[in-house]
């Protein structure tokens, strides 16, 4: 389809920059992410500070791209992670079905009920201090709905007439799964761990606003938002660069979720 | 949709409010900055004033409110036998007249004639009896050393001490309500004091409305009505002043000092609170003295003053305010001028030639510890050491940090119940039960031990200033600064005085014709 | 009605559960509500004091117990924090967040149907692309950062309202909608985003169908075929969502609450979180869960009012 293709190419391109911002902070940015300089502070977007800088004088553009690293990190493995174990409980609640599928789904209902402040607040003071701390916290937020996911598909294909005929041809029920049925879900899956990775983001993000996220002086860009609101008027560009930034690279995401879903499902 | 659906719910806990916490205070003192000409404005009577607190107050009742925000409010319903000045000595109020017995052992009150309650009651010796009694039983810090009260006739209250306190005039301050109005916490949402203010009404989460008390014994206040809102938190405090949704805040210098300076007037003042990088001296390496130095070599509390708080804050050195301007210690605030040369030294000398990692434990609703914090990983990674910033959430900071004292180290503001060096200086005794960085120090508990014991005026100084002495020869915790906190206020209106303890007092404000 | 009785014991189940999760996370994370009341300074007797008043000094399991019984009784405690009873406190807070629910509901509906069909209707063109792209925006800006460009661009630069001066509905409604009215589009955004995304995909499906080539090869005109065939059509596709909608705009309310400083249920949760206040925590948590669960039982029943042929089996 033609829309899709034209999302997709906007969605690679915008995360392409992202990404390759994201690299770049790995061996170099403009000025260190926590050298401050009271004098300057506050400045507007100039030659030397392309995004100005902060209340501490600290460079936002800087900043902003090593924010771009550990949020991608973040929502990267998450995505993973949170993928990988939803694989296992779809697949399971969906073909076992019965008081295997009960148990699952009550527990995934009862989860996606809960308000995520309180799953937020136990993991992070529960598990040791740690970047991973909020990979957990995010997967166990994420896995019912990718759960959900695989289960709607595993059933969708469990009494497909080409599954049947290879049961009655004596295949073995994890063979079945692993070779007949998951293959058929994983554009489904594709798609949604794309636009999944887009909402890792928008909840990674949403953690450090909250000051739950990675620890400063690292810079997430929810925290350099949180910092900036107070400041937003005399100061907007504080919260403007990292705002723009989580926005972009969800539309990033989102676009290219969206073509590849186009491409394959429509 | 499900995720994003969480995401928000989590991002909503973004302003978390400093509700919670108590520390915040409202106070101010000597320097005052006047940056707008109010001089020529003649004062009106009448008119409304909108207050913005960043914390939420839900609790009126003196003896159980005890957080900073909530005396800075009723500080205006309730008076004490006693009130502050705010030059930080202490006047009747509710008393006429007081005498101290020269053991400072027997207190003797005289009540003054025709003060009335809030409902309109006069108060009498009944009403003051209740009050004391009350205070014990509300485990008030410093009535536990009251040995008997009683009313020798209808104006005179006689208080006697198991031991001498010289300071038990600021303890006195504590709230007179009438007989029999609290004993199931009543006042909590229904406040009945003789202040210059009456509690009007209360929203939760919204606001308070305080009304102008007419009947006042004392120099009315100028203003009709006070609205107290209450802002989600501190961030939001400059946007809703910009707005122009409130009159005036206290907030410190780095929100203080964004606001438009030819309409707003703003009062220095001091948050009365002790800053520090504070280090749990019972785990290893911060129980090695040498180490503890090191670190205050390493820390250049200047620079911390100049890039958080635009300069405004007042080094300290020790774990006193500076507003207790006759027990200040001033000789010790300049015992560790940054030195990294020497932290290197004695951080070899300790067994650390390398350096050494830690972890501080900052609580979360504090903006301006954080950024403190990220100065200071930049200041001791010039010495080799290396600190990771954990963020934990205000309750949780209390139970594992300050009730459990599971922390290497952490960042905030300490601040005492009352005016008295004692509130300051007795939780580093031994074996108090807020000792919260394990100080242990036989000598310490030695010079606490005498300076309270003494009555002599002069003695209790030498005694208390040998304390501060101590902490910083052991290099306690690395004491940063007093913060600044500054009351911000419309050029519409003038007149703020401000306290060396958690006061705002609206009586003072007017508008301007 | 074998379904019916299958759905509501799932419901009760799910609530259970909820309650379960909610109290032990509650004693999971640190925190001592009497410690929050009193502050630093306070002596070991007094936290004493307070904490058997509070009745914190009970063993978990009579906690829970005198909890539940009385949420069955209809007594849904005393709030620790604001020391009222849990009911008073909630009673002018669901009305202020219903309002809000109600203004980005309609805001939703009055925007997102119109901008659908609109989109659908103009197929492949420019004016489509550019609905799109704006709905992609829609979906991907979050929450606290659209409510703080609001407040710096209405409030602040363009003093279309005064953020931080909430008026009360009781006091003066028509100051109380203008207030409201940023923070219900702040809320909105998004979900007139995702709504005439859903409606345009719906009526772009229902266009290809059979019925749609029928009435049309009948002569009818275009515009009997979009409104009166395929928009009711498209509607009835996009009723599964509305339970997940009610379900965002609560907890999109919760930051906007925070922000725009509406005394709602959103921001009594948070306090009532950071203020370890299990009775009001846990008393608001059940009924945010109770209204997105009901919801979505209600609509599952509407679907098959709507459209028998939906298969009653799963």
């Amino acid at each position: 389809m033609k829309s899709g293709k034209i999302e997709f190419r906007i969605g690679c391109t915008l995360a392409g920059i992202v990404i390759l911002l994201a690299v770049l902070s790995l061996f170099w940015t403009p000025y260190g992410i926590n050298e401050m300089d009271p004098a300057s502070r506050m400045a507007a977007p100039s030659l030397q500070h392309i995004f100005g800088t902060d209340n501490m004088g600290r460079d936002v553009f800087s900043r902003a791209i090593v924010g771009a690293r550990f949020t991608l990190a973040v929502a990267v493995s998450t995505v993973l992670f949170c993928t990988l174990i939803s694989i296992v409980l779809g697949l399971l609640a969906g073909y076992a079905g019965g008081w295997v599928d009960e148990v699952i789904m009550r527990i995934i209902d009862a989860i996606n009920s809960f308000p995520g402040i309180l799953i937020a607040l136990i993991m992070v003071t529960v598990l040791p201090p740690g970047n991973y701390t909020i990979v957990i916290a995010l997967c166990i937020m994420f896995i019912p709905s990718f759960t959900r996911i695989v289960r709607t598909g595993t059933l969708q294909y469990k009494n497909a007439d080409f599954v049947r005929n290879n049961r009655v041809f004596g295949d073995s029920d994890l063979r079945l799964l692993l070779v007949h049925i998951f293959p058929n879900i994983i554009p489904l899956l594709l798609s949604s761990v794309i636009v999944g990775l887009s909402n890792a983001i928008l909840a990674e993000s949403s953690m450090s606003y909250l000051g739950l996220g990675i620890q400063p002086p690292a810079p997430s860009w929810g925290r350099m938002l949180y910092e900036a609101q107070s400041i937003i008027f005399n100061a907007p560009w504080c919260a403007l660069a990292p705002g723009l930034m989580i926005v972009v690279t969800i539309v990033a995401f989102n676009c290219v979720g969206e073509g590849l879903r186009k491409r394959y499902l429509a | 949709m499900k995720k994003r659906i969480f995401a928000t719910i989590l991002a909503a806990i973004a302003a978390v409010s400093l509700a919670a916490c108590g520390q915040s205070k409202p106070a101010s003192d000597n320097s005052v900055a006047s940056t707008a000409n109010t001089s020529d404005a003649t004062p009106a009577d009448g008119g409304n004033f909108v207050y913005g607190l960043a914390t939420e107050v839900d609790n009126f009742d003196p003896f159980t409110a005890t957080t900073a925000d909530a005396k800075s409010i009723y500080f205006n319903i309730y008076e004490g036998l006693v009130k502050v000045n705010p030059d930080g000595t202490f006047s009747g109020a509710v008393a006429s007249d007081y005498k101290i017995s020269d053991d400072a052992k027997t207190y003797t009150f005289t009540l003054r004639d025709g003060v009335k309650f809030h409902n309109g009651a006069v108060v009498t010796t009944d009403d003051v009896l209740y009050s004391i009694q009350h205070a014990i039983d509300s485990g008030i810090p410093g009535y536990d050393n009251v040995d008997s009260f009683e009313a020798t006739d209808d104006k005179t209250i006689v208080v006697t001490l198991k031991k001498g306190d010289a300071d038990f005039l600021a303890i006195a301050s504590q709230a007179i309500i009438p007989k029999d109005s609290d004993n199931q916490g009543e006042l909590a949402l229904a406040p009945i004091g003789t202040g210059p203010y009456k509690f009007a009404s209360y929203a939760v989460q919204d606001h308070v409305t305080l009304d102008k008390n007419p009947d006042y014994w004392g120099t009315p206040a100028h203003l009709n009505e006070i609205i107290i809102r209450f802002i989600a938190s501190s961030s939001d405090l400059l946007v809703n002043y910009q707005s122009g949704a409130i009159d005036g805040f206290t907030a410190n210098a780095a929100i203080s000092e964004q606001v438009d300076k030819n309409s707003s007037t703003i009062n220095v003042g001091h948050s009365n609170a002790v800053q520090a990088l504070y280090l749990n001296n019972a785990n290893t390496p911060f129980d090695d003295v040498r180490v503890r130095q090191a670190l205050s070599y390493a820390v250049d509390s200047e620079g911390v003053i100049n890039t958080v708080d635009y300069g405004y804050g007042t080094e300290i050195g020790t774990a006193m305010i500076p507003g207790l301007s006759s027990f200040f210690n001033d000789d010790v605030t300049h015992a560790y001028d940054v030195d990294v040369k020497k932290a290197k030294h004695l951080l070899s000398d300790a067994g650390y030639p390398n350096g050494f990692s830690f972890t501080v434990k900052v609580p979360s609703n504090y903006q301006v510890h954080l950024d403190s914090a990220q100065v200071l990983v930049n200041q001791l990674a010039k010495a080799g050491i290396t600190m990771d910033i954990q963020q934990v959430d205000w309750a949780t900071w209390l139970e594992n940090v300050y009730t459990n004292r599971d922390y290497d180290a952490t960042i905030i503001s300490v601040d005492g119940s009352i005016a008295s060096p004692t509130a300051f200086l007795s939780r580093y005794v031994s074996d108090a039960h807020n000792n919260f960085v394990n100080f242990n120090s036989k000598d310490y508990d030695a010079a606490y031990a005498k300076a309270t014991a003494a009555v002599d005026q002069e003695k209790r100084v030498a005694g208390f200033k040998e304390c501060q002495k101590i902490l910083s020869d052991e290099a306690a915790s690395v004491y940063i600064q007093d913060i600044a906190n500054n009351f911000v206020y419309s050029t519409k209106f003038a007149g703020y005085t401000g306290y060396p303890l958690y006061a705002v007092d609206f009586a003072s404000v007017y508008r301007i014709q | 009605m074998r379904y019916l009785i299958r759905k509501a014991v799932i419901l009760i189940l799910t609530m259970f559960l909820i309650s379960l999760m909610t109290f032990l996370a509650f004693h999971i994370i640190p925190g001592d509500p009497a410690q929050l009341i009193l502050g630093t300074s306070a002596s070991a007797e007094k936290l004493e004091l307070l904490r058997h008043q509070l009745g914190t000094d009970l063993p978990l399991w009579q906690q829970y117990t005198s909890w539940i019984f009385g949420f069955f009784r209809g007594d849904f405690g005393t709030s620790i924090r604001y020391s009222m009873p849990v009911k008073t406190l909630l009673g002018d807070r669901i009305v202020v967040t219903a309002l809000l629910g109600l203004m980005v509901i309609v805001l939703t509906l009055v925007v997102s149907i119109p901008l659908g069909v609109y989109a659908a209707s103009r197929r492949n063109t420019a004016a489509e692309q550019v609905v799109n792209f704006l709905t992609m925006i829609g979906i991907s800006i979050p929450g606290f950062f659209l409510s703080i460009i609001f407040m710096w661009v209405f409030g602040l630069v363009l003093h279309l309202f005064t953020p931080g001066s909430y008026v009360s509905y009781q006091q003066d409604f028509g100051a109380f909608l203008r207030f409201m009215i940023f923070p219900a589009l702040a809320i909105a955004v998004p979900e007139i985003a995702i709504l005439t995304k859903y409606i345009r995909t719906a009526m772009l499906d229902e266009m290809d169908k059979d019925y749609v080539r029928t009435a049309r090869g009948k002569g009818a005109s275009h515009r009997t075929i979009l409104y009166g065939h395929i928009l009711r059509n498209a509607i009835v596709a996009v009723i599964p969502l509305i339970g997940m909608m009610i379900g965002s705009i609560f907890s999109g309310s919760i930051i906007v609450e925070q922000v725009f400083g509406v005394p709602g249920i959103g921001r009594l949760l948070i306090s009532s979180v950071t203020g370890r206040d299990f009775p009001l925590t846990q008393t608001l948590v059940m009924y945010i869960a109770l209204i997105i669960v009901i919801t979505n039982f209600i609509v599952d029943i509407l679907i098959q009012v709507i459209d028998p042929r939906i298969r009653l089996s799963n």
